[in-house]
């Protein structure tokens, strides 16, 4: 009897691809015992990775700079919130060191004009004792008195504060600058020498001390001669009153109302936001 | 009211953790070395007065003379701190202990020098009572600020002593 179709195929099969199907059958067992597999893999793997790093930067270097450029020009506003501190900041030196090379430039072209104009300016300087340069340039960025500070000497701790914000927290402003003046006087200092001034871009701290409290004004813009004369007064006039009376360290709205009286002309008080005109007539009764 | 107080000790000890845990409930296992000082505050409510504390985190350093007296000058209480793990840290403390004294003007029997030892984490109770008597002065308080054990009553113990004296 003959065997069924199937078999006689699976026969027919067997004959004709012996040889065929133990291969596959021994590539299918390297397949699947992965450690084999992994030996024969291995080098053509590690000589793939090396040539991937090697020539990373020509097969991918358009790619990434292409999808970059592509997520710079979509997201400008992200980009744009990333760099505007930095740059912001290095503009801001920038135009300092040029306004200082222009003050000079200035003061050099002023002193060769012999108009009845350059007189002029050369008579005001000389009146309120500053060059002309500095004239013209603190009229450009005039100078501001962002915030006063009285902290007692010891400790630190802050007396009074008269600012034009409110977003620091003055008591650790007025611990790290009594422990910056601390070190800078013990590690520099000789007796009866002080700390009197710290400069941060474009501001200035003026540092003054009064027996047991020191007052710090912290300036932004140009200063010139005749603003820090003013300034001086304020402050001593200030410090006279508050050495005289002790009852204003005790005494916060006190302190407050003696300070608006003293530095108000320089900047006002930081109050709460106001209609557009208010503001308007305090940047005008400011100085 | 307002109140200066100043956490001192050798580096490493855990002093900025102790106030990183007292002001922000914050703990890392990260070192990072304090540079000069470093301020903080805190409000503190003892016996239904408000207090706030200006906490004056000063340098670790081996030799209690490299802080810059100044720094004490106006400070109204101090935080000593050791580790418990590192005997070194509380070799000597009688003579450390008279410095800081001497140059914050606090007088013998002032109790507002208090003495922490900190890093209770880092052993048994046995190692700690082992410690402790290894100790040749009276330690006020032992913390974790990993654990977060005893900072605030630490801090509150110091700022009823204050307002005691």
């Amino acid at each position: 009897m003959n065997a069924p179709p199937e078999d006689q195929l699976e026969q027919l099969k067997n004959l004709l691809f012996s040889e065929e199907i133990e291969k596959f059958e021994t590539i299918s067992e390297e397949f699947n015992d992965y450690e084999r597999l992994e030996k024969k893999l291995e080098p053509i793997l590690e000589k793939r990775i090396a040539e991937l790093q090697a020539d990373f930067p020509d097969q991918f270097g358009p790619v990434i700079t292409k999808a970059l450029k592509v997520q710079i020009k979509e997201s400008q506003e992200e980009v744009i919130e990333v760099l505007s501190p930095i740059m912001g900041r290095l503009i801001k030196k920038y135009v300092q060191t040029e306004i200082a090379k222009l003050t000079e430039s200035i003061d050099q072209r002023m002193r060769d004009l012999f108009s009845f104009k350059a007189t002029l300016r050369r008579w005001i300087a000389s009146l309120r004792g500053v060059s002309s340069a500095e004239i013209i340039v603190s009229e450009l960025i005039p100078a501001k008195l962002q915030e006063v500070m009285v902290i007692e000497n010891d400790s630190g701790l802050l007396i009074g504060r008269h600012s034009v914000s409110a977003d620091s927290d003055p008591d650790l402003i007025a611990g790290m600058l009594t422990a910056i003046k601390a070190f800078v006087e013990d590690a520099y200092g000789k007796t009866g020498e002080s700390l009197e001034q710290i400069e941060y871009e474009t501001f200035t701290l003026y540092l003054q001390s009064f027996g047991s409290f020191y007052i710090v004004a912290a300036v932004s813009g140009v200063v010139d001669s005749a603003f820090k004369d003013e300034l001086n007064d304020a402050v001593h006039a200030f410090a006279i009153e508050l050495t005289r009376d002790k009852g204003y360290h005790k005494d916060e709205t006190k302190m407050m109302s003696l300070m608006e009286q003293h530095f108000s002309l320089f900047s006002p008080l930081a109050l709460p936001p106001a209609s557009e005109d208010a503001v308007v007539k305090e940047t005008a009764s400011a100085r | 009211m307002q109140k200066k107080i100043l956490l001192v000790g050798d580096f490493g000890v855990g002093k900025s953790s102790l106030v990183e845990r007292y002001v922000n409930d914050r703990f890392s296992e990260e070192y990072k070395s304090t540079i000069g000082v470093v301020i903080q505050k805190k409000t503190v409510e003892v016996d239904g007065q408000s207090i706030n504390l200006l906490i004056w985190d000063v340098a670790g350093s081996r030799e209690i003379a490299e802080v810059p007296a100044s720094y004490y000058l106006g400070s109204s209480g101090i935080l000593y701190v050791f580790d418990i793990s590192r005997p070194e840290t509380w070799a000597g403390l009688p003579q450390r202990l008279a410095t800081v004294r001497e140059k914050a003007k606090y007088s013998s029997e002032s109790d507002r020098l208090m003495v922490i030892a900190n890093k209770s984490d880092l052993c048994n109770a046995e190692d700690l009572k082992e410690v402790l008597g290894q100790v040749s002065v009276k330690v006020d308080i032992v913390t974790s600020a990993k654990d977060s054990l005893n900072v605030d009553s630490a801090f509150t113990e110091l700022a009823r002593r204050i307002l005691t004296e």
